[in-house]
């Protein structure tokens, strides 16, 4: 049923010529924000929310999920044609990408890495469409101590995954961010926490404006430093006979993409499973994707030749896939699977639309609306990329003296249209400082945004949790068959990451003691 | 990581573990304080504390002060991870410090974020305040800001900061700041700061 939902949705949406031109415009300037080093679908999306929250909703989604599925797109061009990933996600793309253009095919891998990521959109947004309806109803048994053990994983398993340096400072992160969320009124007491008689800290720190400063300042900090670096991009007029194979017959990109069909099926279900995770993401599902096909590689040998192609489409496929797998827990658990879908949360409650279970009962079309923008966002996708590959080349010679400048302006902008205050100015400063130096002191920034985001549930579920059962902590453990499983992840999680060598595999320990007693 | 990075890094660790250490003892004292007074009163008795603290498991201070226990454990753990790989204080001597005067991130930090600052406190307010001229365009003032900033940085940040560049540099700071005024401000209907 899922799938019909999606495609009336997608049918509605096509047939509305604004939309149709709102999708294509976003999504061009999604592909430039993914293109251009320092700029991120995060900052993307952090920035648009605030510039067309007066928009009506409808619109103002399609311009977000426009900017979403062309930024995570666009990395790969910059991956590409400088060898600089515009977004992390492309990092790994750039491996082999960038040999394809250095031997002359710069445009026929792009055309490749267009393919694969409108392949893996859309396999992302089918799952999307048929899981988000049993997820909701397995999420509508969740009560108190569920919520709270679910948002306890996310932040536990984002600080282990999506880690620059070690595991703790993952976790450091995470608890960082619970405690900026715990300043402000509490909600179960209504009372005043952490303002230090600072009136405007009794509002709390708004999420908008703390993730522009931690994704938009830094990076204008970071490109800055780099003000005098000359990036050779690859002409890509020149490259008139890069579509020929060798047999002198013009290559189609999808044909190629298609030929790589086990990379896919892989990459894809790589994409949407990391995608799913809390706060893991694109960056992620693209490195595992990439890795988990190089290890099962028919042809390993051709990896760093610019003969593979299957080495751009996995980490393509990847975190393409995972746009429609962060956006399943996003929408049916409030748990954003990404740092753009926990801007995108951000944006929904912006415009009075609050994820979760009960969203299928408030607003039912909401899910394979969104869905459906995806899905046409990857339509736009295909047709933006056909006209914008080339001018994309002059777009990446901008220098960053004059476009960061610019950046910075935008997120002031941004962060201050939401609610007109002059705090939330400070807060965009405040943490654009404070990610600047998290992220020499290698703390990702995921962790800690998640925490933000949790940190309300997690406060106010536990607590509610207790007060149901007197104080009983054993609610926690007990309540469900989903505590209990969800008890068991984490202590998992806690295990692997505490003693990492310890096997919790029974086998291991079965295959050992057998081999004990061959050897006796 | 390289080995340099990773021993720089350890030293961030070191400082920033005693830090968190400090900070988490802090908070959850001051987390304490929500337990006993949740709404900061000015005088409270000795009863409406022993009531406030019975019913621990409502209070705001309840997961303010596990998670600066947690952060109190994981910043000790780090600061052992730091000693472990060999971080110590040696890098506060005299020769150190003096070639963070050189160093070209610290510059690029200190320049962008002060003149973010002097953007954001001094040009915006500044320009709220006496540029309000024109009463069917209350961007102006904003615009005025924006355009000075924005030339300002592509200045500072020049390749080489010839005549022409500069030129540029003003022309690029003034168009942009006009564009995301009007865009904004006239098109959008967006509020400025």
């Amino acid at each position: 049923m899922g799938i019909i939902y999606l495609f009336q949705q997608l049918f509605t949406i096509l047939t509305n010529p604004v939309t149709v031109v709102i999708l294509l415009g976003a999504t061009t300037l999604g592909v430039m924000i993914g293109a251009l080093p320092g700029l991120s679908a995060t900052m993307g999306i952090a920035l648009l929310t605030g510039l067309t929250y007066k928009i009506d909703s409808t619109y103002a989604f399609a311009v977000l999920m426009g900017i979403y599925v062309g930024a995570i797109y666009g990395g790969s061009m910059s991956a590409i044609l400088l060898n600089i990933p515009g977004t992390a996600s492309a990092a790994a793309t750039a491996l082999e990408g960038n040999i394809m253009a250095r031997q002359g095919k710069a445009e026929l891998a792009i055309k490749v890495t267009r393919a694969a990521s409108i392949i893996g959109t859309f396999i992302g947004v089918i799952a999307l469409a048929v899981i988000a309806a049993p997820m909701t109803s397995i999420a509508l048994k969740f009560a108190s101590a569920e919520y709270f053990l679910l948002a306890v994983f996310g932040i536990l398993m984002c600080g282990s995954i999506v880690k620059a340096d070690i595991t703790i400072k993952g976790w450091i992160g995470g608890m960082l961010g619970i405690l900026i969320a715990c300043v402000g009124i509490d909600g179960i007491l209504s009372a005043p926490r952490f303002w230090f008689g600072n009136t405007d800290l009794i509002g709390g720190i708004e999420l908008i404006p703390a993730m522009i400063g931690f994704y938009a300042i830094p990076e204008v900090i970071k490109a800055l430093n780099k003000y005098d670096e000359v990036l050779e991009v690859r002409d890509l007029s020149k490259e008139k006979d890069a579509n020929l194979g060798a047999d002198g017959k013009k290559q189609r990109p999808f044909a190629i993409a298609i030929k790589n069909y086990a990379a896919i099926i892989k990459a894809s279900l790589i994409g949407v499973g990391v995608g799913a995770l809390p706060g893991v993401g694109e960056d992620v599902a693209a490195w595992i994707a990439y890795d988990t096909v190089k290890k099962g590689s028919k042809t390993p040998e051709l990896y760093g030749t610019g003969e593979c192609y299957e080495a751009i489409i996995s980490p393509e496929v990847g975190n393409n896939a995972a746009i429609g797998g962060a956006t399943i827990p996003l929408l049916t658990l409030a748990v954003p699977g990404s740092p753009p879908a926990a801007m995108l949360l951000g944006a929904f409650m912006v415009h009075n639309i609050i994820p979760g279970p009960m969203l299928f009962s408030t607003n039912p079309d909401f899910i394979f609306y969104i869905a459906a923008l995806i899905f046409a966002a990857t339509i736009a996708l295909w047709v933006v990329g056909m006209v914008i590959a080339r001018p994309m080349t002059k777009v990446l010679k901008v220098p960053n003296q004059y476009l960061m400048p610019i950046v910075s302006v935008l997120s002031i902008v941004g962060a201050y249209a939401i609610s007109l205050n002059d705090f939330d100015i400070t807060i965009v400063f405040a943490f654009g400082i404070l990610g600047y130096l998290f992220d020499k002191m290698k703390y990702a920034t995921a962790p800690i945004v998640l925490g933000i985001i949790l940190g309300e549930m997690i406060d106010t579920y536990f607590r509610r949790a207790l007060i149901a059962s007197r104080g009983d902590m054993s609610v926690f453990f007990t309540q469900s068959w989903i505590t209990v499983l969800f008890c068991i992840i984490i202590a998992i999680v806690l295990i692997k990451n505490i003693f990492p060598k310890l096997q919790l595999n029974p086998m291991y320990y079965i295959k050992k003691g057998k081999k004990a007693n061959d050897g006796e | 990581m390289d080995e340099k990075t990773k021993s720089t890094v350890r030293r961030f660790d070191l400082v920033t573990s005693i830090v968190l250490i400090i900070f988490s003892i802090w908070l959850a004292y001051e987390s304490y304080k929500l337990f006993a007074n949740p709404f900061g009163k000015a005088t409270i008795t000795d009863e409406e504390i022993a009531k406030n603290l019975a019913s621990w498991y409502t209070s705001p201070g309840l997961i303010p002060i596990i998670i600066c226990g947690v952060l109190l454990i994981l910043s000790i753990a780090l600061l052992v991870t730091a000693i472990k790989d060999g971080a110590r204080f040696d890098f506060l001597t005299k020769e150190k410090i003096s070639t963070l005067k050189t160093n070209r991130e610290l510059k690029t930090f200190v320049t962008v974020v002060g003149t973010l600052a002097i953007y954001i406190y001094g040009l915006i307010p500044l320009c709220r305040s006496y540029l309000h001229f024109f009463n069917n365009f209350q961007g102006f003032p904003f615009a005025i800001a924006t355009s000075i900033y924005i030339s300002g940085i592509a200045i500072i940040y020049q390749r080489e900061r010839t005549k022409r560049n500069i030129i540029i540099s003003i022309i690029v700071g003034i168009s942009a700041a006009f564009i995301i005024t009007v865009l904004f401000n006239k098109v959008a209907l967006i509020m400025l700061p």
